[in-house]
């Protein structure tokens, strides 16, 4: 399954990236630090809004669900008091999906595609996540492919390794999760040694830093 | 302003009530109720109460099954209605045949309810249940929670089998279906909608009594009969309850590496929610298998807080399963329902039948004219 990802691709917002992961494809774009409205506006801290538009129709439940999950996952990521009384805006346009009633197969495309903006933007952050899908048989086993009784697992990693967002629906038990952060633990690492490919495609750990390293290269061109 | 009593100088200090140290930094509040001997919460319980859950079910004495779930000052009252999804619609020249090819027949693949929309939760914050919320559009947390439990009824603990909702003709062919109307509304929030509405959704479900239907072909109708003995419970898979927590870092900065102890809370009340950002929710099933897991919101390892939470969560899934409401099916009851129902064999009234009866004389048949 092709993952792919670019940076930048959005002229007039502040940041923006596109990330790809087989037939899901999502933009997802960075606005801020900007005029917040007055009832939203926090003393001591940025807003966050994070809005999430389908590729077909408009939004309903199911995107405010996601909506709510992705602000969840991004926030604690961001240093919110360095723009106190800001808005910051995160959009998220699905543009494919395998499956389009298939709101947590988004979830992953989505936290990534939104990490990658947030750092095109320059936002402040404290980490960076990376979110990735492990699936699991009914034994606690790694495979590739949905299986009955199994169940699936979105995880989001941090610089460090730690898992600090979950979403699993299945049937599992603690040592089939600690099966799924192990796998998910190496598909998301940033750092080289960490990371290994995976039936020699790479990990979305590795595409994610490849991504932002091709950014810096370009940003940083004049000084050759 | 000028004092007489030397003692007025010193009231006149740094120190204030209660309440308006919670107002004034909520967070500094709730951590020096935890860093007591032991960890006290503000609410006076400890780190891993969970609060008491009062049930009541058949309340509702126009819905099929009810039940209002309090925990607490979170308050659910939660109603199911049944109505009948005729797989045939029309009648003379309008009327249109919809062919059902089921695919994945087994019981656990559930396409039916899914495709035929069988189930269809739906929350409501009750105008007066909280400050924050008023009256209005549902607001995006009623729209998220509705949707998470939504998830829960169709995914997670997929409670309602297809095979419970058919109804079928003489040969067993499968004419119709039961769709679900589960309304849940919330008349009193202090956080922790989740368990409570997912506790009161169950509990409703459990109690549904539905009237025993059959396609009757020549009438070309679902027949339904009224006799209150007669209705018949819900055939449900074995239930499954969820558990909701919130981190609390012990020093003032929102985790990351300065955040020395992570303070796991159970069943957090809406100060407790305002104040920690995150959020995890354990499901667990029958057997005490976990069947979903939700985190999110902040920095802590998973290594670190799961482990409390699904075994805190496992102990709140015995407390559930062993209510006696949750135990004992409702076959007992015999409470009259429908009390307008005239006794004798009569097509279901759904909405769209009764529109058609109004405008078509009683005494023509179903022949194009």
């Amino acid at each position: 399954m092709a993952i792919t990802a670019s940076l930048s691709l959005l002229p007039r917002a502040d940041g923006s990236a596109t990330f790809k992961s087989g037939l899901t494809a999502v933009v997802a774009s960075v606005s801020g630090p900007m005029e917040v409205k007055a009832r939203d506006e926090l003393p001591d801290k940025t807003f966050i809004e994070v809005i999430v538009r389908p590729a077909v129709g408009v939004g309903g439940t199911r995107e405010r669900a996601l909506e709510s999950r992705l602000l969840a996952a991004l926030s604690p990521l961001i240093i919110l008091t360095h723009h106190p009384r800001t808005l910051l805006q995160i959009n998220i346009q699905i543009v494919e999906a395998a499956d389009h009633t298939d709101a947590i197969a988004l979830l992953p495309v989505c936290i990534n595609a939104a990490t990658l903006a947030l750092i095109d933007a320059g936002t402040p952050l404290k980490s960076v996540l990376v979110a990735t899908t492990v699936l699991l048989d009914a034994e606690g086993q790694v495979v590739g492919e949905k299986v009955k009784g199994g169940s699936r697992h979105v995880l989001g990693f941090v610089r460090d390794g730690k898992c600090v967002f979950v979403e699993s629906m299945g049937a599992f038990d603690e040592k089939a999760f600690g099966n799924a952060v192990q796998k998910g633990m190496s598909e998301c690492a940033l750092d080289a040694g960490d990371a290994m490919e995976v039936d020699g495609a790479e990990t979305v750990g590795m595409v994610i830093r490849h991504a932002v390293e091709k950014k810096v290269g370009l940003d940083m061109r004049w000084r050759e | 302003m000028t004092t007489t009593s030397t003692t007025t100088a010193a009231t006149m200090g740094l120190s204030f009530p209660a309440t308006t140290f919670q107002k004034l930094s909520p967070s500094s509040y709730l951590q020096r109720h935890l860093q007591c001997t032991p960890s006290t919460r503000p609410s006076g319980r400890s780190p891993s109460t969970f609060r008491l859950a009062t049930l009541h079910t058949n309340a509702l004495s126009h819905a099929h099954g009810s039940a209002v779930v309090r925990a607490g000052d979170t308050a659910v009252v939660c109603g199911v209605r049944g109505e009948v999804l005729a797989l045939t619609s029309g009648e003379g020249r309008t009327r249109g045949r919809i062919v059902v090819e089921r695919v994945g027949v087994e019981d656990g693949e559930d396409v039916e309810v899914e495709t035929h929309a069988l189930v269809v939760p739906n929350l409501e914050l009750g105008t007066g249940c909280s400050r924050d919320y008023h009256p209005g559009p549902p607001t995006d947390f009623a729209q998220t929670t509705a949707e998470r439990l939504r998830t829960l009824l169709l995914d997670t603990i997929p409670l309602v089998p297809a095979t419970t909702l058919r109804i079928a003709d003489a040969d067993g062919a499968v004419k119709a279906y039961w769709v679900l109307y589960i309304d849940v509304v919330v008349i009193s929030l202090d956080g922790n909608v989740l368990d409570t509405a997912w506790a009161a959704i169950v509990a409703a479900l459990k109690s549904v009594r539905l009237p025993a239907a059959i396609w009757d072909q020549d009438a070309e109708a679902v027949v339904c009969d009224p006799a209150p003995e007669n209705f018949r419970s819900l055939e449900l898979r074995e239930a499954g309850y969820t558990a909701s927590f919130v981190v609390c870092y012990n020093d003032g900065e929102e985790g990351g590496e300065n955040a020395e102890k992570e303070c796991v809370l159970s069943d957090p009340d809406e100060f407790e929610e305002q104040v920690c950002g995150e959020k995890i929710t354990v499901a667990v099933g029958a057997g005490g298998k976990i069947v979903g897991i939700e985190k999110s919101g902040g920095l802590s390892d998973v290594a670190k807080t799961l482990p409390t939470c699904i075994s805190r969560a496992r102990e709140r899934y015995q407390q559930w399963s062993s209510n006696p409401i949750f135990v004992t099916a409702t076959a007992g009851n015999t409470r009259p329902r429908n009390s307008g129902f005239t006794p004798r064999f009569q097509p279901l009234m759904s909405r769209y039948r009764l529109a058609h009866a109004a405008s078509v004389p009683a005494a023509s048949t179903l022949c194009p004219s």
